[in-house]
C-alpha cells in the first residue's frame, strides 16, 4: 500500500512537473496557447498531406488488403517518429533532470522512480501517436466507407489500444537501449574527433539506408514517354491510361505496404483491426508489446540505477594540456562549445536543434514523392515545384524557426551565467561568440538540407546555390533573433532543458517569424512554373527568396547588435 | 589611497518591493584586508555582485581604480578578480582549459600565466589534476580553482564571497596566508564571511551589514573602544540583535541610535 502510494505521488508530481505549463497570468496564457496553435498548423500540414495522399490512394485502389498493409505501415512509421522524438524525451527526463540526486537521497526505490517517469515519458510522447494515428486511421475508415467496406467494431475499438500500446513498446526499447547510448556519449567525450566522425556516417547511412530502398522503389516514376519501335511515343487510347494509371496507383500502394508487411506485431495488430481472426491477432499484438514490456521493464530498472550512478562518475579527459595563448573571440567560442558539447543534455538539445531541420526535410519530402506516385506528367510540374518549395519552407521553418539550441543560448548557461557577467569582455563580445558557434552548426544543418532537397527533387546548379545563400542568410539572422530574444529574458533556473522552452515565448514567436519567407518560400516554385526556361525561372525564384532573406537579415539581425550590451548588463545572473 | 569607493548603493531586485540593500557607502584602500560582516540575508552577496558587474545598480555608484562599474565596466572588471560563494564555474572544462580561459580574457600573457598557475597549483596540491574535468572535483577543490582564475591576472582588487566555507585547515591556512601576500604588493582584498575569528585574525578593516544597511565601518581596535561587548562576536550579535535583552552594546539594537552614533557608516 505504501509502495503504491509512494508511485502515485512520484507519479502525480512528474506529470505536473513535466507536461502541464505554468503561467504568471492569463494574458501569457493566451499568448501561449496562439503560439502553440500555430506550431500546431505547421506540424500538421504534413500530417494533412499524409492524409489527403492517405484518401486518394485507398479510393482510387479499393484494395482492402493492401489498405490494411498501409495501416500497419503507419503504425510502424509513428512509432519510429515517436523512437526520434522520445530518445531525448526520454534521456532529458530519466537521467539528465537535475533533480536525479535529490530523488536518489528519497526514502523511495529506484524502481519506483523508474516507474513514475517511464510513465510521464510515455504521457509526454502519446501526442505523437494521437497525431499521427488518430487522423489516418479516420481517413482510412472514412475512404473505405466511400468503397463500400465496412469495417467491425473492432477497427474502431482498438484505435484507443492501438494510441496507448504503440509509444509504450517504443519507450521501452529506448529504456533498454539508453544504456549502450549513454555509454557512447561517454565515448564520444573522450574521443572526439573518431566520434564526430561516427555520428555524421551514423546520419548519412541512416539517411541512406531509409532512402535508397524507397527511391528504388517509388522516387522515379516514370515520367519518360513510352515509345515504339520506331522512337515514335506510343498513343494510348483512354481506357489502356486509365488501366495504365490504376497499375501504378496499386505499385505504389503495394510499395507502402511492404514494410507493414514485414513489420510483424503492427501487422497482427492492423489484422486484428480488420477483424481478421481478430481475437488470435490481437492477443499476438499485445503479446509482443507486453514481452517487450516484461524484458524492457526488468531489464531498464536494473540498468536505470546503475546508469545514474554512472553518471556520477565523470570521467576525466586526460590529455595533457598546455598553457596556451588564444585570441579573445576564440577563447570564448571555445567555452561555448565545450560547455555546450561535453553536457550531455545541452549536447542532445544542440544535435537535435540541427538534425531536425534536415530530419523534417527529408521526411516532407519523402511524403511529397510518396503521392507524386502515378501523378501524369503536368500534375508532376506542380509537385516538383510543391517540393522544392517545401524543401526551402520547411528548412528555414526548423533550421531557423524552431531552432532549439539559439533561443535558448543564453537560458543554457543556467547559474554560471554570473561568471560571463564578471568578465571583463563586453556583452556584445559574448553574444557575437556565441552566435558564431551556433551560425557555423547552422550552416552545417543547412548545407545538409541542401545536400537532401538536391537529391531528391532534382536541383540545377542554380537551385543549389540559390537554395544555399537564401538559406544561410535567413537561418543567421534567425539566430541573431532568437539569441536576442533569449538574452532578453533568460531563465537560469531549470531543472531539464524543457523547462526553459515549456511555456516560454521566447522560443515560439521565432516560429511566427520565419513562417512569412517559409510561406514565401512554397509560394515562389509556383511562379517558376510560369517561366519556360528552368535556369530563368531557378534564378527568378532564388532571386527572390535571396532579397527576401536580405530583408530579413537587415531586419532582424543588423539592429540586435546595438541593443545586446544592455540587454545583457540588464540580466540580473 | 581608495581602490575602490562605493557611495550610496542601493539595490532592489527586479521581481522584488524591497531595497535588499540600501544607501551602502564605503570605501576599500590599497594595501588593506577588508570584511565584510553580516547575518545571513543580511545582502552580502547582493552587494558583492552588485560590484562585480553582476547585478546591475539601482542607485548610487562603485568605482574601482577609479573606473565606474556603470559607465566603464571592462576597465573597472580588468581590476577584479572575483571567488563567488557557489563556486559556479565551467565544470565541462578542465582545470587547466578554465584557467588558460580565464586568462585569455585577462589579457594574461603565456609566460605569465604558466609561472603564476604553476605556483597556486603546486600550493594547493592541485597538479596532478590539472588536467582533468572539473566536475570531478570536490567542493574545496573547485574552490581552489575559482581562487586560481581570479589571481591569474594579479588583481588590484580581489573579491570573495563566503571563501573560507568547505575549506579543511591546511586549504584555509593557505588561503588566508594567500589574501595577506597579496595585500603586501599593494593590492587589497575584500571578502564577506560570517566567520568571526578569522575576519578578526586576518582584517585591517571591517564593515557590519544588517538588513540591508550599514551598522558600522571602520577598523577594530575603533569598533572595540566604542562599544562595551569585548569580542567581536558579542557586537556582531548585539548588532545583528539576538542579545536584544541584554543591551549589551552601548547604543543598544535600536537601529535610529546605531544610525545617529555611526552616521555614514563611519565611526565618529
Ligand atoms: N534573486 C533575488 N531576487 C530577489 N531577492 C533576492 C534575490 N537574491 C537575494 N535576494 C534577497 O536579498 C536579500 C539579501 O540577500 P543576499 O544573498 O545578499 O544575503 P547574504 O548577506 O549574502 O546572506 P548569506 O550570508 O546567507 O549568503 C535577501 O533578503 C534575499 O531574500
Ligand atoms: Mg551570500
Amino acid at each position: 500500500m505504501g509502495k503504491l502510494n509512494n508511485l502515485l505521488t512520484l507519479t502525480k508530481f512528474n506529470l505536473r512537473y513535466f507536461l502541464f505549463p505554468r503561467f504568471e497570468n492569463k494574458k501569457a496564457k493566451i499568448k501561449y496557447i496562439v503560439a502553440m496553435s500555430v506550431l500546431g498548423l505547421v506540424f500538421l500540414i504534413p500530417i494533412g498531406g499524409l492524409v489527403a495522399g492517405l484518401y486518394f490512394l485507398i479510393t482510387a485502389t479499393q484494395n482492402v488488403e493492401a489498405t490494411r498493409d498501409l495501416l500497419s505501415t503507419l503504425f510502424a512509421l509513428s512509432q519510429l517518429v515517436t523512437l526520434f522524438f522520445g530518445i531525448s524525451t526520454y534521456l532529458q527526463v530519466m537521467y539528465l533532470a537535475k533533480d536525479k540526486n535529490i530523488l536518489a537521497t528519497l526514502p523511495v526505490s529506484s524502481a519506483e522512480v523508474f516507474i513514475s517517469k517511464i510513465i510521464t515519458v510515455t504521457a509526454m510522447e502519446l501526442l505523437v501517436e494521437v497525431a499521427l494515428v488518430l487522423p489516418t486511421t479516420i481517413v482510412t475508415a472514412v475512404a473505405l466507407a466511400k468503397i463500400g467496406y465496412s469495417l467491425t467494431v473492432w477497427y474502431f475499438a482498438l484505435i484507443p489500444v492501438a494510441i496507448i500500446t504503440l509509444p509504450l513498446l517504443v519507450i521501452l526499447l529506448i529504456s533498454v537501449f539508453s544504456f549502450p547510448l549513454m555509454k557512447f556519449y561517454t565515448f564520444l567525450k573522450k574521443h572526439q574527433t573518431v566520434g564526430a566522425i561516427i555520428i555524421v556516417a551514423l546520419i548519412v547511412g541512416l539517411m541512406l539506408a531509409i532512402y535508397i530502398p524507397l527511391y528504388t522503389n517509388l522516387g522515379n516514376s516514370d515520367t519518360n514517354i513510352p515509345v515504339d519501335e520506331n522512337g515514335n511515343p506510343i498513343e494510348y487510347t483512354e481506357e489502356e491510361q486509365a488501366q495504365m494509371q490504376q497499375e501504378t496507383w496499386e505499385n505504389t500502394l503495394n510499395n507502402i505496404g511492404v514494410i507493414g508487411k514485414y513489420s510483424f506485431h503492427t501487422l497482427a495488430l492492423a489484422k486484428a483491426m480488420f477483424n481478421e481472426s481478430a481475437g488470435l491477432n490481437l492477443l499476438i499484438y499485445l503479446g509482443i508489446t507486453l514481452a517487450t514490456f516484461a524484458v524492457g521493464i526488468v531489464l531498464s530498472i536494473f540498468l536505470y540505477r546503475s546508469t545514474v550512478q554512472s553518471l556520477e562518475e565523470n570521467i576525466s579527459i586526460n590529455v595533457k594540456g598546455s598553457y596556451e595563448e588564444t585570441s579573445l573571440m576564440k577563447s570564448l567560442m571555445l567555452r561555448d562549445f565545450k560547455t555546450t558539447t561535453r553536457d550531455m543534455s545541452k549536447f542532445i538539445n544542440f544535435l537535435m536543434a540541427y538534425v531536425m531541420g534536415p530530419a523534417m526535410t527529408f521526411v516532407m519530402i519523402f511524403i511529397m514523392s510518396m503521392n507524386s506516385k502515378g501523378a501524369d506528367e503536368s500534375s508532376m510540374v506542380y509537385i516538383n515545384a510543391f517540393s522544392k518549395g517545401f524543401a526551402l519552407g520547411y528548412t528555414l521553418f526548423m533550421v531557423g524557426g524552431a531552432n532549439a539550441a539559439a533561443s535558448v543560448g543564453f537560458s543554457l548557461e543556467g547559474k554560471s551565467f554570473s561568471i560571463l557577467k564578471t568578465l571583463p569582455v563586453k556583452g556584445l563580445d559574448i553574444f557575437k561568440a556565441k552566435l558564431r558557434v551556433l551560425d557555423i552548426a547552422s550552416c552545417c544543418s543547412v548545407t545538409v538540407c541542401m545536400i537532401i532537397a538536391a537529391i531528391m527533387t532534382k536541383f540545377n546548379v542554380i537551385d543549389i546555390f540559390g537554395y544555399l545563400i537564401a538559406a544561410v542568410i535567413t537561418v543567421v539572422s534567425m539566430n541573431a533573433y532568437c539569441l536576442h530574444r533569449d538574452l532578453k529574458n533568460p531563465k537560469l533556473d531549470w531543472n531539464i532543458i524543457k523547462d526553459i522552452t515549456k511555456n516560454n515565448m521566447s522560443t515560439l514567436v521565432p516560429l511566427a517569424v520565419t513562417l512569412p519567407i517559409a510561406i514565401l518560400s512554397f509560394a515562389m516554385p509556383f511562379v517558376g512554373i510560369f517561366i519556360p526556361n528552368q535556369y530563368l525561372a531557378s534564378t527568378v525564384i532564388w532571386g527572390v527568396m535571396i532579397i527576401a532573406a536580405v530583408i530579413y537579415y537587415f531586419a532582424l539581425r543588423r539592429g540586435v547588435f546595438t541593443k545586446v550590451d544592455r540587454m545583457f548588463e540588464e540580466v540580473e545572473a | 589611497m581608495a581602490l575602490m569607493q562605493i557611495s550610496h548603493l542601493s539595490k532592489r531586485y527586479k521581481n522584488s518591493q524591497k531595497l535588499a540593500v540600501e544607501d551602502i557607502s564605503f570605501d576599500v584602500n590599497e594595501g588593506e584586508v577588508f570584511g565584510f560582516l553580516g547575518p545571513n540575508g543580511a545582502g552580502k552577496s547582493t552587494t558583492i555582485k552588485c560590484i562585480t558587474g553582476i547585478l546591475p545598480i539601482t542607485e548610487g555608484s562603485i568605482s574601482i581604480c577609479g573606473h565606474s562599474i556603470v559607465d566603464d565596466p571592462i576597465n573597472a572588471k580588468l581590476n577584479i578578480g572575483f571567488v563567488p560563494d557557489n563556486h559556479q564555474m565551467y565544470e565541462q572544462l578542465t582545470a587547466r582549459e578554465y584557467i588558460n580561459f580565464m586568462a585569455d580574457i585577462y589579457h594574461v600573457g603565456k609566460e605569465d600565466r604558466k609561472i603564476r598557475a604553476d605556483k597556486m597549483l603546486e600550493l594547493f596540491d592541485l597538479a596532478s589534476v590539472v588536467d582533468n574535468q572539473i566536475s570531478t572535483f570536490s567542493h574545496g577543490m573547485k574552490q581552489k580553482v575559482c581562487v586560481i582564475g581570479a589571481l591569474v591576472h594579479n588583481p588590484k582588487l580581489w573579491i570573495l564571497d563566503e571563501p573560507l566555507t568547505g575549506l579543511d585547515p591546511k586549504s584555509s591556512y593557505e588561503l588566508k596566508q594567500l589574501m595577506k601576500e597579496h595585500c603586501k604588493e599593494g593590492n587589497s582584498v575584500f571578502f564577506s564571511s560570517h566567520m568571526l575569528e578569522v575576519v578578526e585574525k586576518v582584517c585591517d578593516r571591517i564593515s557590519i551589514i544588517n538588513n540591508g544597511k550599514l551598522v558600522m565601518t571602520g577598523d577594530l581596535d575603533e569598533i572595540k573602544s566604542k562599544s562595551s561587548d569585548s569580542s567581536l562576536e558579542e557586537i556582531f550579535l548585539s548588532i545583528t540583535g539576538v542579545k536584544e535583552d541584554e543591551s549589551a552594546f552601548e547604543i543598544s539594537n535600536d537601529k535610529e541610535k546605531v544610525e545617529d552614533v555611526f552616521k555614514n557608516g563611519e565611526i565618529k
